[in-house]
């Protein structure tokens, strides 16, 4: 067949191809592949338990100068991310004044047995003897005592010196001054073990530091961390009034209702590798130190 | 005489021969003859490699982790491609995306809403493609902006008009996907609890869908092939 007759039917079928442009999509071949994949988030999951049997909150009443109470907090990592730090704050105080206003109420019209006075002096009375973490035991090497019981620090101390979300202002409509939140903050942490205070936060790391895969509250190996509070009313005979009484009387029948709190924070970010994952699921995150830096 | 004119000559020829049709039979002088045509269709083929990582499976992920994958993309026929676009689609499949809630936070803010939707969950995570060996990335965006459409990415960088990944056995490229679940420590009103713990525990089964499409039509009268 020549040539010339070839292009004559070559040239017929570019008009077929361009009435075809004009009616639909020009671009009419495509390919479409794909490719399945998950993304899971882990959970970091705080639970405080008791141990054996024992409270782990201090609600008692009825106390007098020279009690003290002892409990002991199991920290418990419930979920599926190792925790880094535990930092433990006061966040409040709700306090009450106690004054008999009638008859019936105990001490009424004997001003020796009650007198006025803030949240803060009330909590001055109490000292914070030992803080002790990983009073489990085990193997060790790392400071137990983060408050020892040499340094007289007062829970309005802590208190005062805690980082809290409510802030200073809170700690000043319960009888503080900035001066006195300076002074407690330079008492605390002076005499507190360097490494279990968080610097960014002002607050008390009360997890185990390690160097090691024991650190903070790992998922592997498995790892609780118990907490020892001791908490004493200091006895204090040495102020009296004039007729004898003693200054501590005007803490009669006073309360404050404190609350502790713990909160559990996650390692940094991990460059996850293959060399972490285990049928897909990042293991190295389970473990003390899961960061990259 | 020019191929061109020659060419004309044979368009008009074949005009004439069809009215002749039209009109009858009348002449008994003829002749016949037959042009021999073939028009195949070239294959646009578009093949994620075997080296290709991005049918990953990661749980247990914590905020500020991150992974980086590898993509191969490689054009198996014969028509070059123009450009490569990729979305993502969310999938139902086992252990299917639900709300949870690991830390009870409705319970702990009454009146704040504490749900989130699976777009809500793909939206903490960060996609980065860049193209091996160089810096600037072709796609940034979230995984929620992948299946949504907002940001489809197109992953050549090339225009309507250019080859993005020509035809031929030896033609791929080769990017660097990094995934990131992007840290928020934007605590609740009032609380030290971040929002992002809303997310804890749960996962999202994804399909990514990369799309080849083929250059524009072109002139192609002046190709000859005997």
């Amino acid at each position: 067949m020549s040539i010339k007759k070839r292009l004559g039917l070559g040239a017929m079928s570019a008009v077929m191809g361009l009435s075809l442009i004009g009616t639909g999509t020009w671009a009419a071949f495509n390919d479409i592949e794909s490719v399945q994949a998950k993304v899971g988030a882990g959970e970091l999951n705080l639970d405080l338990k008791q141990l054996g049997n024992g409270p782990i909150d201090f609600k008692i009443s009825n106390l007098k100068p020279g009690d003290h109470m002892t409990r002991t907090i199991k920290l418990d990592n419930i979920g599926s991310l190792a925790i880094k730090d535990v930092l433990m704050s006061i966040e409040g105080v709700e306090f009450e004044n106690y004054a008999p206003d009638t008859v019936e109420d105990a001490g009424y019209g004997d001003t020796d047995t009650w007198g006025d006075n803030t949240a803060i002096e009330y909590l001055q009375q109490f000292k914070v003897s030992v803080i002790k973490v990983g009073a489990e035991g085990g193997a060790g090497g790392f400071p137990l005592d983060i408050i020892p019981s040499t340094a007289n620090v007062t829970l309005a101390d802590f208190y005062l010196a805690s980082d809290s979300v409510a802030g200073d202002q809170h700690k000043i409509d319960n009888g503080a001054t900035n001066a006195m939140i300076s002074a407690a903050k330079t008492l605390v942490y002076n005499s507190i073990n360097q490494v279990y205070i968080d610097d960014n936060s002002d607050r008390l790391n009360v997890s185990t530091i390690n160097p090691d895969k024991w650190t903070g509250l790992p998922v592997i190996p498995g790892d609780d961390d118990n907490l020892q509070i001791k908490i004493e009313f200091v006895e204090s005979n040495d102020d009296t009034n004039s007729d004898g009484t003693h200054d501590q009387n005007i803490f009669q029948g006073d309360s404050a209702d404190i609350t502790f709190q713990f909160e559990a924070r996650q390692w940094g970010g991990l460059n996850v590798k293959d060399s972490d994952m285990k049928n897909g699921v990042v293991e190295t995150n389970k473990k003390a130190n899961s960061q990259t830096n | 005489m020019s191929i061109k004119k020659k060419m004309g000559l044979g368009i008009m020829a074949g005009a004439l021969g069809v009215s002749l049709i039209g009109g009858g039979t009348w002449a008994a002088f003829n002749d016949v003859e037959e042009t021999s045509n073939t028009f195949a269709a070239g294959t646009l083929d578009l093949v994620v490699g075997e080296a290709t990582t991005m049918d990953f499976v990661v749980k247990n992920l914590k905020p500020g982790d991150y992974f980086t994958k590898e993509l191969v993309l490689s054009n198996n026929g014969s028509l070059d491609i123009n450009q490569i676009n990729v979305h993502a689609t969310m999938e139902e499949g086992p252990n299917k995306w639900e709300d949870k809630d690991e830390l009870d936070l409705a319970s702990k803010f009454p009146g704040v809403d504490t749900t989130n939707s699976q777009e809500d969950f793909l939206s903490q995570f960060k996609i980065t493609i860049t193209p091996q060996g160089e810096t600037e990335s072709v796609y940034d965006g979230t995984l929620e902006e992948l299946v949504s459409g907002t940001g489809v990415g197109e992953l050549t960088d090339s225009t309507d008009q250019e080859i993005g990944l020509a035809a031929g056995p030896n033609s791929q490229k080769t990017y660097e996907v990094k995934v990131e679940f992007v840290e928020d420590s934007t605590p609740f009103s009032g609380s030290r609890l971040h929002q992002q713990n809303k997310f804890q525990g749960e996962s999202s089964n994804l399909k990514f869908v990369f799309e080849a499409t083929q250059m524009p039509g072109q002139d192609r009268s002046n190709n000859i092939s005997e």
